[in-house]
């Protein structure tokens, strides 16, 4: 007798922690206030899905080594690199475009790391002339 | 073992004895003097020299400042002239202590502020006003020791710009000027960091022009043309025909050799030294030794044409205006 009392209180305690962890606890339940559908007035064909083209700002690439020295030289936060190669036989030279907050057009430069030194394009032969030790191979100043 | 330990000490010994007791402008080094003036003017001058850095700051940017000066000023019965350093980009004196040890030596006093961004000149104007306040402390070793009446400037790369431009903004109280490798206009960075045309033609007071064979990408003796002054020549021509002016190249110096401790040292290419200081040491400290101390054999050096500054044969590209 006691081992069937024994045995149905044990069916009832692992019902109730059965119900109490299948029970849907913080689930919030809308009331159903049926569905209703709004459709416009004239039936125009619906339009294929377009995703939502949200302004998406670039991933920020992480700066080398050369093109923080070139902007800490420029001493401008708004300044701009591009297309930055430094050479690989001088890897003190580095060479690309640069624009800055007073001179907002993109120009050559050519870096002189070694020498903490930067040209800019100013559109002469002389320029031509510094651009020249971009290229490998060329004497280093 | 120890007998060639010691062998070889002594010949060590010997040979700094040999060192120092020979001229070095009898040993063979790269732009040795030829004439007296550059000659005398090449060796270290009388003085033993002393150098001190200010407490505290001596500029508005917080830098603080480095003076060399000949050890023995207190007990001197002369104001000494005074010289106004700027560094190139990125440096401190401490890259220039044999030029500017060699300048103290002579008989000034030169005072450098730490500042590594000096084109502007205002932070050299900065380490002059420290002078004038030292000067009038009673507690300083400057205490009525200097001579503002004659006070010069000088300095390399951005730090050539640097003088200039504390030269030309100094209402006429530093006279002279001794640039070294002014870079082009088109190394400007930024863009007003630099001497600007503007302020060198309206400009007042006399400037040497120094740059190196070697360092024609960034102060080449000549450009092919453009607005811009782009070269030595260029900042030559626009200088006022007002001020007494030269410009020479030391052959084969490159933009570094300023740097010189006295030679580059055996990792001279890491800090692009080829030649050293050597050659730098005598026509400029005869320049400002004319212009502040008023030596006039020094100055007839330079005379256009015939002076010993034109014979010289360390040097090229080399023109002058004084009479």
């Amino acid at each position: 007798m006691v081992r069937t009392y024994c045995i149905v209180a044990i069916l009832v305690v692992a019902a109730a922690v059965a119900g109490f962890f299948a029970w849907p606890r913080s689930a919030p339940v809308a009331a159903d206030a049926g569905a209703v559908v709004v459709r416009p007035a004239d039936a125009a064909p619906t339009p294929a899905p377009v995703p939502m083209v949200e302004p998406v700002a670039p991933a920020p690439q992480p700066r080398s080594a050369v093109e923080t020295a070139i902007l800490a030289s420029m001493e401008d936060p708004r300044a701009e690199l591009r297309d930055v190669v430094v050479r690989r036989d001088a890897p003190q030279i580095a060479c690309g475009e640069k624009r800055t907050a007073r001179d907002p057009v993109f120009r050559r430069f050519v870096w002189l790391g070694h020498l903490k030194m930067l040209a800019t394009d100013d559109g002469t032969k002389d320029f031509a002339n510094i651009a020249a030790v971009c290229r490998e191979g060329q004497p280093v100043p | 073992m120890t007998r060639l330990s010691r062998a070889i000490c002594t010949m060590l010994v010997s040979a700094t004895a040999l060192a120092a007791v020979l001229p070095a402008s009898a040993q063979s080094v790269p732009n040795a003097p030829t004439g007296p003036v550059e000659t005398q003017y090449y060796a270290n001058g009388s003085y033993a020299t002393t150098t001190t850095r200010s407490a505290a700051a001596c500029d508005s940017k917080g830098n603080q400042c480095d003076v060399f000066y000949p050890s023995n000023i207190a007990s001197l019965n002369v104001r000494l002239p005074l010289v106004v350093w700027a560094n190139g980009t990125g440096s401190t004196p401490d890259n220039y202590t044999n030029w500017l040890k060699h300048l103290a030596s002579w008989g000034f006093v030169v005072v450098a502020t730490r500042d590594q961004q000096t084109g502007y000149g205002n932070t050299v104007l900065d380490s002059l006003a420290y002078m004038r306040a030292e000067e009038a402390s009673p507690s300083s070793p400057f205490y009525h020791r200097i001579d503002f009446a004659h006070v010069g400037a000088a300095g390399h790369s951005q730090g050539a710009s640097g003088a200039a431009n504390a030269m030309f903004h100094s209402s006429g109280a530093i006279t002279t000027t001794v640039t070294f490798e002014l870079p082009n206009q088109n190394w400007c960075n930024p863009a007003d960091n630099c001497l600007l045309t503007p302020t060198l033609t309206g400009g007042s007071g006399s400037i040497f022009y120094v740059s190196g064979t070697a360092d024609s990408l960034i102060a080449p003796d000549t450009q092919s043309g453009g607005t811009q002054l782009n070269s030595q020549t260029a900042y030559y021509n626009a200088t006022p025909g007002t001020m007494l002016k030269a410009k020479g190249l030391l052959k084969g110096a490159n933009h570094n050799d300023i740097t010189g401790t006295p030679g580059c040292g055996v990792l001279g290419f890491l800090k692009a030294c080829a030649n050293g200081v050597y050659g730098y040491m005598g026509f400029p400290t005869a320049w400002l030794a004319w212009q502040l101390k008023g030596d006039a054999v020094a100055g007839a050096a330079f005379k256009n044409g015939t002076g010993e500054f034109f014979t010289a044969n360390a040097w090229t590209g080399r023109v002058s205006n004084i009479p």
